[in-house]
């Protein structure tokens, strides 16, 4: 028995070495900027599904960036399911990625594990040229502990929320939006619809109905902002705002301005927009979001929007399409170095964007780019479609579903952004785990019946608060409460 | 000799056997049921199964589904011959490996042999971490992006060991060893010319096991896979699905992202995939399933 336990642990000691072996090595950090060496880029990132054409637009890159900066770049496509898995795995081991997309990440929890490099030196040294499209607020949530995490890609400042709704029916019945300044105000517009068009209808998204009622996402979990005015916690689900838009909706339900099919979980709003079952969704506004819901429906309808909670700026909104440079990278200034030429460089950025031009896209007179003939979304063999992701907003071009003068209604939207009261903040979910899943869970059972209204607050509302009671959404709030008063504290 | 079973033999009274039969007849539906119902989601019609939910008999017929799936017709194919090679590889490997394990550990006079039986034991309750385990395969075996590691982590199975084992040492009587150590045969001969042919039944019950186990995975091409050509059909589908799940549920996806969901298939396209995901896997199983059933209750009837 003795010689079988030595002999186990020489095996457990013999892997722990190889463990340590693979993740221990530590990259160069000496910014030196020598490019006499070839070197490779690799470059991770998410999208729904892999293009056919990513190996050809990654040595189509290189040409370019190879004269640049004597490097070569290849870029490696995940899927949304399996993308933090793996990259998770790989940066555990010690797996060379040297760019990777934040999206989707548990941001914080990795610059916790000390996965990522801090990028302050780096991107003051190789990052001149895109900083100055940087949007400060977005820069300012990339930080942790007053270092720089991760660059932000170049893009709307902040979310809003409204209604997008068909430019048809504000048109025929001539009501000014402008004029909109709460929800409440929203119930004589779709009166008027609703006459104008008896089969008019809406659908709140459901994935947002919490933020179109005002209050402000603050890391996973209930415990939110209001109106960000002040930075303090509430219950939004005991928050007479919650109760009072909740009310509304139901009235709305009743009067018919919210379709009735929209009770039903997974009801397709893109599909019931195309077929014009649904004439407006409540949701995320921000610029181009119009555009955006045409072309998902393939241009068949043209819309407008009216915002009711004006944009904020997040620290989530920093990280969420961000890049980081990981630990493993071997090269992290030419990381950079490429990172500013993609955010910098209109040629590499269309590249890696849309693909090769003539192949992927052709460019209208108006600059603008459209399908090549032939082909459309379903069968083109490169469109990622996530200048958000892998983009600079303002030097990108845009399909034809976009106005032609998008980049300017993006600086004027960008001018309009606040920050928010508790930009920089982030909370740090760990120790409520398990109170967060049972709260999600409380709010998947409600959600449906509060987004479309179909039955009166009062059925449901003490049971509900009873059921988050139960799943400790008091001890989700106080936790967030303390982080964000230390936080409020340190930053004094 | 052991006597065949048959109904004339069975002594119960009748009502018991109408029980019995109406009772079995419940389970054979309720099996049935879910495979049925994804196959009745699979040819309907998407816009009805939203306004009313899955139903048991589709309200409107629809193909749509099918030829989305099949759109894509390549990878599918791609996918299928993948998984037909991994799972055809990995079971005559594992089965036989497993088999090379089992037949030392049944014969009592090998030496060590409680030793090397704690060890299979062992791996049954305890293994190295997710991490260590990816090392191996990718840092000290470079095997990222090749077929190794589809096949290579589901080799043996510790718990399959232990059936065969004991299949081995209750069926193959040490007198038969013996007779062939007289005869003058190898140890190679016994194995491969009187152990193995005479295991048939554990053999193929364990073949199934692991047939099955290597046609479901999709863990494994997760974690090793991220070249297209290489996913099993199995992981096709997880992708999509988990895809959906993510984009529908997270709150933190960005708006761009959730309307990239256009492009991923509907519910009814997901549960045509899964009706071609069962597959040949099912064609498997009439053959294999009398030895499964034999194999399986060894050791419960003396004989």
């Amino acid at each position: 028995m003795k010689r079988l336990f030595s002999m186990i642990s020489v095996l457990l000691i013999l892997s722990v070495t190889i463990a340590f072996a693979g993740g221990g090595k530590q990259s160069g950090q000496a910014a030196s900027g020598d490019t006499s060496k070839q070197v490779t880029v690799d470059w991770y990132w998410v999208e729904n599904l892999e293009e056919a054409d990513n190996d050809l637009v990654s040595s189509e890159i290189s040409k370019l960036t190879q004269p640049k900066i004597n490097t070569k770049v290849q870029m490696h496509v995940f899927d949304w399911g399996s993308y933090t898995t793996k990259i998770d795995l790989m940066l555990a081991s010690g797996e060379k990625i040297d760019l990777v997309s934040t999206t989707g990440l548990p941001f914080h929890q990795m610059v916790a594990k000390d996965y990522f490099l801090p990028l302050d030196e780096l991107y003051a040294n190789y990052g001149k040229e895109m900083a100055q499209y940087m949007i400060d607020y977005n820069l300012e949530g990339c930080r942790v502990n007053g270092k720089l995490y991760a660059i932000p890609t170049p893009k709307e400042a902040g979310g809003c929320y409204g209604y997008v709704i068909r430019k048809d029916y504000v048109d025929a019945t001539g009501v000014d939006l402008s004029k909109v300044k709460t929800m409440e105000d929203m119930t004589a517009i779709w009166a008027k619809f609703k006459a104008y068009d008896p089969n008019f209808s809406i659908y709140n998204n459901a994935s947002a109905y919490i933020d179109l009622m005002g209050f402000q996402v603050l890391g996973d979990g209930p415990g939110r902002i209001y109106k960000n005015e002040k930075a303090e916690i509430v219950n939004e689900y005991d928050h007479p705002a919650f109760q009072a838009i909740a009310k509304l909706w139901h009235e709305w339900y009743v009067a018919g301005y919210i379709n009735k099919e929209t009770s039903t979980p997974d009801f397709a709003h893109t599909a019931a927009l195309r077929d014009n079952k649904i004439q407006a969704i409540g949701g995320q506004c921000k610029n181009g979001i119009e555009a955006e819901v045409s072309s998902g429906i393939g241009g068949k309808y043209e819309f407008t929007k009216v915002i009711i909670q004006p944009p904020i700026a997040l620290t989530f909104t920093g990280y969420e399409c961000a890049f980081a440079i990981p630990r493993t990278s071997p090269n992290p200034e030419r990381a950079m170095m490429f990172l500013n030429l993609l955010m910098s460089n209109p040629e590499i950025h269309n590249l890696a964007n849309f693909g090769i031009e003539g192949r992927n896209y052709i460019t209208l007179p108006d600059g603008r780019i459209d399908f090549p003939k032939g082909v459309d979304a379903a069968n083109l063999t490169y469109i990622p479609n996530a200048v958000w992701e892998n983009g600079n907003a303002f030097i990108s071009k845009w399909w034809n579903t976009y106005p032609v003068d998008h980049v300017a209604r993006l600086r004027a939207y960008n001018a309009t952004v606040q920050p928010s009261v508790a930009l920089g903040f982030s909370f740090d979910a760990d120790p409520v785990k398990a109170e967060i899943g049972a709260c999600a869970n409380v709010t998947n059972e409600f959600k449906q019946a509060i987004l479309s209204g179909a039955q009166p607050l009062e059925n449901y509302l003490s049971r509900m608060q009873q059921q988050y009671k139960a799943a400790g959404i008091d001890r989700v709030i106080a936790e967030k409460q303390k982080q964000l008063r230390a936080w409020l504290a340190a930053k004094k | 000799m052991k006597k065949k079973y048959s109904a004339a033999l069975d002594r119960s009274p009748p009502w018991a056997r109408r029980v019995t039969h109406v009772l079995f007849a419940f389970v054979c539906v309720a099996c049935l049921f879910p495979i049925l119902l994804v196959f009745a989601i699979s040819i309907s019609d998407e816009a009805t199964i939203a306004q009313h939910g899955y139903e048991i008999i589709p309200r409107m017929l629809s193909s749509r589904s099918y030829e989305y799936v099949l759109s894509d017709f390549q990878q599918i194919m791609r996918g299928y011959m993948v998984s037909i090679t991994i799972t055809v590889i990995g079971t005559v490997l594992g089965t036989l490996i497993t088999a090379m394990i089992a037949y030392p550990l049944s014969r009592t006079d090998f030496p060590f042999r409680r030793h090397f039986t704690f060890f299979v034991a062992f791996t049954m309750l305890f293994n190295g971490g997710l991490v260590p385990w990816y090392l191996v395969y990718v840092k000290m075996l470079g095997a990222k992006n090749t077929i190794i590691p589809l096949i290579m982590p589901l080799l043996i199975n510790g718990f399959n060991v232990i059936i065969l084992r004991t299949f081995i040492s209750a069926n193959i009587h040490p007198a038969i060893i013996e007779s062939a150590i007289i005869d003058g045969a190898g140890e190679l001969q016994i194995f491969f010319k009187m152990v193995l042919p005479l295991s048939v039944t554990g053999l193929a019950a364990v073949a199934l096991l692991v047939s099955l186990n290597y046609w479901n995975d999709w863990y494994n091409a997760l974690l090793f896979i991220d070249t297209k050509k290489l996913f099993p059909l199995q992981f096709l589908m997880y992708r999509v699905n988990i895809s959906i799940q993510v984009l529908n549920t997270s709150s933190f996806i960005p708006d761009a992202a959730a309307n990239a969901r256009t492009r991923l298939p509907n519910e009814t396209a997901r549960m045509a995939m899964s009706i071609l995901g069962i597959g040949p896997i099912v064609l498997a199983y009439p053959f294999l399933q009398k030895y499964f059933v034999r194999g399986l209750t060894l050791g419960s009837v003396k004989g």
